[in-house]
């Protein structure tokens, strides 16, 4: 059979309505095709929603005690003025009252630029510190371990004690027998700025 | 769905019909005149999308039986080709249709060569048909659908012949095995139920002696005639055909058949054409008359029909694939929904066991993390009063050490030289250093091996504590053979006090 320009034009409509079938079937399958797998990530976000949502039913089920003792030790850190900014010129009270307490012949001390410890991006909580290094003139040198142990049983921080040089004191004129240098870091916890509480 | 359109042609007129689903409508009739070609070419442009078959009921037809050597494709057509031009010379109008092939060791083909051998009676039809561009399937004859017809109404005999009614003339067909062997056409003079009846009895004789001329049947076999007729007329052509010694005649009732072929339009009289028309529709012959020039219209149709079916299958496939992908997402849909609800579920759960705990504003993992790290904070939170208390009880026991400084850290870290600009402190030491430094004072007449041994002994009770990691950093004396060692009057031994250097390190248990 031979084909003249007669035939294809009798032929050209017939050819466009197959193309145009063949198209809208190509058409119709992609676009099922796309909703599907639409729906299968929909599925599995829902499905890693829930995985995630029985974990934390399963462990807030199983630590329910643990979690109920974390927050009674959060509110006792709130309590204990640990949260929150520092405190420093509660802090140098403190430090003021002790000395006069403890009767300490002398005193220096320097609080450094507050640092963080925790680098968690994103967190809503970090811990922060403060350096303190502290010099003491000591009657006894049981003052200085008075005077740490208040330390860390009032200040409002965690006071962690670093180091402590203790050496005699040469000046006769002074009431103090010794001279002590302690370096501690004072460290408090604090909401991340920019992060809103939950 | 393609409509099929049947033309009838006969020696007067052709008349066109259309066939659905078993039913036959007459749309027109061309009476032989040369005005009436126009008006079939508008009906056939009228219908230009319809497949179109000619059936043709003429005298002039020849039929030839040939045999040729056992040939494939190309060289069996030139073969063909040749007898045909051979035997009907000057008509288009042919076609040979396979008997099978011989049982000897040539294997020849047996054939049965057939024409429409007068062309100028179908030719103004043809030329119609071309003008209007018309889809012609193909050319047809009466006698090629006898076989057919009793194949269909389950007459199996191996020769036969077959008397039918058509126009105003008796279709005489001899076939074996269903396969038109001869045929010819005789006219009726007497058009009346008696006529017919006596028409097809003396029809049937005749042909038996032409068959017997031609010694293509032998004198004594006998042969089964069946015929084909009216309801109305079969009794008056029963009593005309009885049976003789070569002849046994069955006759048809046409009504009958017309059902058992599903045949919709019943024949009116004892013509035939309806029932040749229906088969024509419903199971054409293989072979056909019309060359692929007549046929070139119907091949672009079915490249049209093709097309769209092409388009048809694909849309069809693709509906079906996107049935399944709609299936399949109402599925995963359905299944999303019933994750979100347990999830909203096992999330009021979660709320509801919360809302049991203190609020304090923040999330449990948070909680989880700041309180560990508290815990690992306050691990580190030490005095250093046991180690004053080890020192203390070593000093009492050794009166002959004299302290002079202390230097307690936790681990090996250094202290800050400026508070003002620091990194992040290391608060994972475990381990106190203590570095003490102190005289050794004894009698002036203390040796140096006594000033040693004063300083061992201190050793030895700071050393009490196997977690104690006692090492003297700086002796006494520098006894150390890498070192000068120097002395003499003015530096007896226990003259002066002696400096010292003692580091303790102490393992703490977190």
């Amino acid at each position: 059979m031979k084909f003249s320009l007669r035939d294809l034009q009798k032929l050209q409509w017939h050819a466009l309505l197959a193309a145009v079938l063949l198209i809208l079937a190509v058409a119709l399958g992609l676009w099922s095709q796309q909703r599907s797998k639409q729906a299968q990530a929909e599925r599995a976000v829902a499905d890693n929603q829930l995985q995630q949502i029985d974990k934390r039913l399963r462990q807030v089920r199983t630590e329910e005690q643990e979690i109920k003792a974390r927050t009674t030790l959060f509110q006792q850190l709130e309590k204990s003025g640990i949260t929150g900014e520092e405190k420093r010129l509660e802090w140098i009270e403190l430090l003021r009252e002790l000395q006069q307490q403890l009767s300490l012949p002398g005193m220096n001390y320097e609080f450094g630029p507050q640092i963080s410890l925790d680098s968690v991006a994103g967190a809503a909580y970090a811990y922060h510190s403060s350096h303190l290094r502290i010099q003491l003139r000591l009657v006894h040198e049981e003052d200085l371990l008075n005077f740490t142990q208040q330390l860390q049983q009032r200040a409002k921080a965690l006071v962690l004690l670093r180091s402590c040089r203790i050496s005699r004191v040469t000046d006769a004129t002074s009431l103090a027998q010794l001279g002590a240098d302690c370096d501690m870091e004072w460290v408090t916890l604090r909401r991340a700025s920019g992060v809103k509480a939950p | 769905m393609i409509n099929r359109r049947l033309l009838y042609l006969n020696t007067h007129r052709l008349t066109a019909y259309l066939w659905r689903a078993g039913t036959l409508t007459q749309e027109a009739t061309f009476e032989l005149r040369v005005e009436e070609h126009e008006r079939f070419t508008a009906y056939l442009r009228t219908h230009r999308n319809s497949h179109f078959q000619l059936l043709v009921n003429v005298s002039e037809e020849g039929y030839q039986l040939e045999s040729i050597p056992f040939l494939r494709g190309a060289d069996r057509q030139a073969i063909i080709t040749r007898k045909i031009g051979q035997h009907f010379f000057g008509t288009p109008l042919a076609s040979a249709t396979s008997l099978g092939y011989e049982k000897d060791k040539r294997k020849n083909e047996k054939l049965l060569l057939s024409a429409l051998t007068n062309p100028a009676h179908v030719s103004p039809w043809l030329s119609c048909i071309q003008a209007a561009d018309a889809p012609l399937a193909g050319i047809y004859t009466v006698a090629q659908l006898g076989g057919i017809l009793l194949q269909k109404l389950r007459r199996p005999a191996t020769r036969c012949l077959l008397l039918t009614l058509q126009d105003h003339s008796i279709r005489e067909t001899y076939l074996i095995n269903g396969h038109t062997q001869f045929s010819r056409m005789a006219p009726l003079t007497d058009s009346s139920i008696a006529g017919i009846a006596t028409s097809f009895a003396a029809e049937a004789g005749k042909l038996l002696q032409y068959l017997i001329g031609q010694r293509l049947i032998g004198r004594s076999d006998t042969l089964p005639v069946y015929v084909l007729a009216h309801p109305q007329a079969i009794p008056a052509i029963r009593s005309a055909c009885r049976d003789s010694g070569n002849l046994v005649f069955e006759i048809l009732d046409s009504h009958q058949q017309a059902k058992q072929l599903a045949l919709k339009s019943l024949p009116d009289d004892s013509r035939s054409d309806l029932l040749f028309l229906h088969l024509l529709a419903t199971a054409p012959p293989s072979q056909q008359f019309a060359s692929e020039d007549h046929r070139h219209d119907y091949r672009i149709s079915q490249i049209r029909y093709g097309l769209i079916a092409l388009g048809a299958i694909a849309l069809l496939g693709g509906a079906l694939f996107a049935a399944k992908d709609f299936l399949l997402t109402y599925r995963l849909n359905e299944e999303a929904q019933e994750l979100i609800a347990r999830t909203a579920e096992m999330d009021f759960r979660y709320r509801e066991i919360s809302a049991t705990f203190p609020q304090i504003g923040i999330d449990n993992d948070t909680l989880r993390r700041i309180t560990n790290r508290h815990g690992e904070l306050q691990s580190h939170q030490r005095l250093p009063d046991a180690a004053y208390r080890l020192i203390a009880t070593a000093l009492n026991q050794s009166p002959a050490i004299y302290l002079e400084s202390l230097d307690w850290r936790l681990g090996e870290a250094s202290k800050p030289t400026s508070t003002s600009n620091r990194a992040i402190p290391n608060l994972s030491n475990s381990d106190e250093v203590i570095t003490l430094n102190g005289q050794i004072r004894l009698d002036s007449s203390a040796s140096a091996r006594q000033t040693l041994a004063a300083l061992e002994e201190f050793v030895r009770f700071l050393a009490v504590d196997r977690n104690n990691l006692v090492k003297i950093t700086k002796q006494p004396f520098d006894i150390d053979s890498s070192q000068a060692l120097r002395g003499g009057d003015k530096d007896e031994a226990g003259s002066q006090p002696r400096q010292f250097t003692v580091q303790i390190t102490r393992g703490l248990a977190p």
